[in-house]
């Protein structure tokens, strides 16, 4: 829920109880005010009546007197002198409807005669009246929510501005980026404090992370000379006439773990500067030329196994805008990762779709797991041709270039599917 | 045919300068900047091996200074900045080759001796091993002037191992030449055999004087 609507929610429960009981005790009041108005109205009537009887005793057969019911009974004195003044809530029939009307019983004499004076008046006007008020205070509670609403939007909307937008910025923030916080001026001392430690949090962990990835560059980058030059002296060794046999099986096993290792080695470089970002360069790519090309380099790998590969393209060409040489390590990888990881004999199909690359292949009986299987050294086999990064960088440039990298297992087949944008 | 190193690193000096002294190349070395520039003014050379982050200077300057001092070096640029802008600007200034670092030695006599091949027979590029002919811009091999087909495999193999004559060749610098970058990964290289394979029954029944023989499992050697 969104903050303006939050304190509005609290607002309106608040101001409805305030507005509610403000409105009953207004009712009460008014309702009492009225009640007195229409007793001494009653009395006034009363006074009136007796004093026009006294003129003229005619009036006491007069019934209605414009709407209020006079109703005269002659009594014993006794009765008459106990009689005081009383009102009290009643009813009258009017039109064929019980109306409700307030009445006041009275006691008077004339003439040496006592009555006894029953004077009814209708309420409605009243009732209409404390409904009317009823209505106005629901209004009033209504328009002040409006307003309140109104100006809680208006003025929440620009006092929280430099939050929201510092909020949007860290919602599109992603470490490594370089992404810079701009902040808008606020007078509001939290707001600016707020932007202050964000930016500083920024890039005290941009710092931080491209200065680790600088090691790593750096650190890949230094191993490699020593590396090849060890090898280029072991190459010269094994050249040398005088070695026995066992020496140079010997040398031979040392190359291979330094050839490992270097390849391990190039393979983390190359991770680096894809996160790096180091490959600018960007050409519209047709991954369906690309792919034909690069299977053709691995001919030979796959065919030494048996395996066969098919290719099924849709119509329109899969056509993606990045750097050219990442679209082949992309592609490179994956193919590798099929053949590697695939049995003698076995089979990988390539699928291109005009917004997706898909490749399966046979291969271990059993899933990998989902979770894991784009993680760096992540190895499911003892497979020694594996460096367990291949599908590290084929989720690095695809983290790059916003894709999405999927891997399913289904009837016995590894499947990756790479999914582009579409347009 | 003599030989200037520029490059500062030394380790990397000593290796390449053992290795092309087999070849019977006499390799003289340079570790700056200046003591390249210095060497190339007052000597000549056949083939100019130059690092390009040198210390003390940008290597191509001196590639600027030996094309204004009209010299014909074949010069072969080392670098381990494997951009495309450097590749591109070093071949524009006449540079004859590009290697990235880190190289296998077997590259590199390679590229040496195509330089310097392209170099002496004015344009004409072959090698030549007992009775094994090989023409490279013509894309032949010829055993005792008999041609013999061999696929582009095939053919590169050869041409490789022929350049490195008596050396080993480790299976992986092999696959890089002949395969592409994109297999370096593959760590037995089990598919070099079968393309390894033909070659040699091809040359042997051809009546070649060259043999292929397999090295500890690490690489290739040819004999004659």
């Amino acid at each position: 829920m969104k903050l303006h609507n939050y304190t509005l929610k609290y607002l309106a429960v608040a101001l409805l109880s305030v507005i509610m009981l403000w409105g009953v005790l207004f009712y009460i009041h008014i309702k009492e005010q009225i009640g007195e108005s229409l007793d001494r109205n009653l009395n006034n009537y009363k006074l009136d009546f007796i004093q026009a009887a006294q003129k003229d005793s005619a009036v006491l057969t007069q019934l209605f007197v414009s709407g209020d019911v006079y109703h005269i009974t002659e009594i014993p004195e006794e009765e008459a002198l106990t009689i005081r003044d009383t009102y009290h809530d009643s009813t009258i029939s009017m039109d064929g409807e019980d109306v409700s009307a307030r009445k006041l019983t009275s006691a008077f004499s004339l003439n040496n005669k006592y009555y006894k004076l029953e004077l009814t008046t209708s309420t409605l006007e009243e009732e209409s009246l404390i409904k009317n008020i009823l209505y106005g205070i629901i209004g009033l509670y209504l328009a002040l929510l409006l307003s309140i609403l109104f100006i809680n939007n208006l003025l929440l909307r620009k006092l929280w501005r430099p939050f929201y937008s510092i909020i949007g910025q860290m919602e599109k923030f992603h470490l490594g980026r370089n992404t810079q916080v701009t902040t808008a001026d606020t007078s509001i001392s939290e707001f600016a404090s707020l932007n202050e430690t964000i930016t500083s949090l920024v890039a005290r962990a941009e710092d931080t992370f491209s200065s680790q990835r600088q090691f790593v560059e750096n650190a890949s980058h230094e191993l490699q000379t020593p590396l090849a030059i060890s090898l280029n002296r072991l190459e010269l060794l094994l050249e040398n006439e005088s070695l026995s046999d066992d020496a140079a099986m010997s040398v031979t096993q040392v190359m291979k773990g330094l050839e490992r290792l270097s390849r391990l080695n190039k393979t983390l470089l190359l991770l680096t500067r894809i996160e790096n970002n180091q490959f600018p360069a960007t050409t519209t790519v047709n991954f369906n030329d690309l792919v034909q090309t690069l299977i053709s380099e691995f001919e030979d790998l796959y065919q030494h196994r048996n395996i066969t590969v098919q290719i099924e393209k849709a119509k329109q060409p899969l056509l993606f805008s990045m750097n050219e040489d990442l679209a082949a390590t992309l592609l490179v990888n994956l193919l590798k990762n099929a053949i590697i990881h695939n049995i003698d004999n076995g089979k990988i199909t390539i699928n291109i779709q005009p917004y997706k690359f898909e490749i399966t292949n046979t291969g271990a009986a059993e899933p990998l797991d989902t979770t894991r299987v784009f993680n760096r050294f992540y190895k499911n086999s003892a497979n020694k041709q594996s460096t367990g990064l291949g599908l590290a960088i084929v989720k690095a440039i695809a983290n790059l270039y916003g894709l999405s990298a999927d891997y399913t297992y289904r009837h016995e087949q590894h499947t990756i599917a790479i999914l582009f944008p579409r347009k | 045919m003599n030989i200037l190193l520029i490059e500062d690193e030394t380790d990397l000096q000593e290796v390449v300068k053992e290795s092309l002294s087999k070849e019977g190349f006499l390799v003289e070395t340079a570790g700056s900047f200046q003591e390249g520039l210095k060497k190339i003014s007052f000597y000549d050379y056949d083939c100019v091996l130059l690092d390009i982050m040198l210390p003390g200077g940008d290597g191509l300057r001196i590639l600027e200074k030996l094309k204004e001092m009209d010299k014909s070096e074949n010069v072969i640029i080392i670098s381990a900045k494997d951009s495309v802008d450097d590749k591109i600007k070093g071949l524009n200034l006449g540079a004859d080759d590009y290697l990235t670092k880190p190289f296998h030695i077997a590259e590199l006599n390679a590229r040496v001796k195509s330089v310097l091949r392209r170099k002496q027979f004015d344009g004409k590029n072959t090698l030549e091993c007992a009775n094994v002919k090989v023409d490279i811009n013509e894309f032949t091999v010829h055993v005792n002037d008999q041609l013999l087909s061999l696929n582009r495999k095939e053919f590169d193999i050869l041409v490789y191992l022929m350049s490195n004559r008596n050396r080993l060749i480790s299976k992986s610098s092999l696959a890089e030449r002949v395969w592409g970058d994109y297999m370096d990964d593959a760590d037995d290289f089990e598919f070099i055999y079968s393309q390894m394979k033909n070659l040699r029954k091809k040359l042997k029944d051809s009546g070649a004087e060259i043999k292929i023989t397999a090295m500890y499992g690490m690489g290739y050697k040819l004999e004659a």
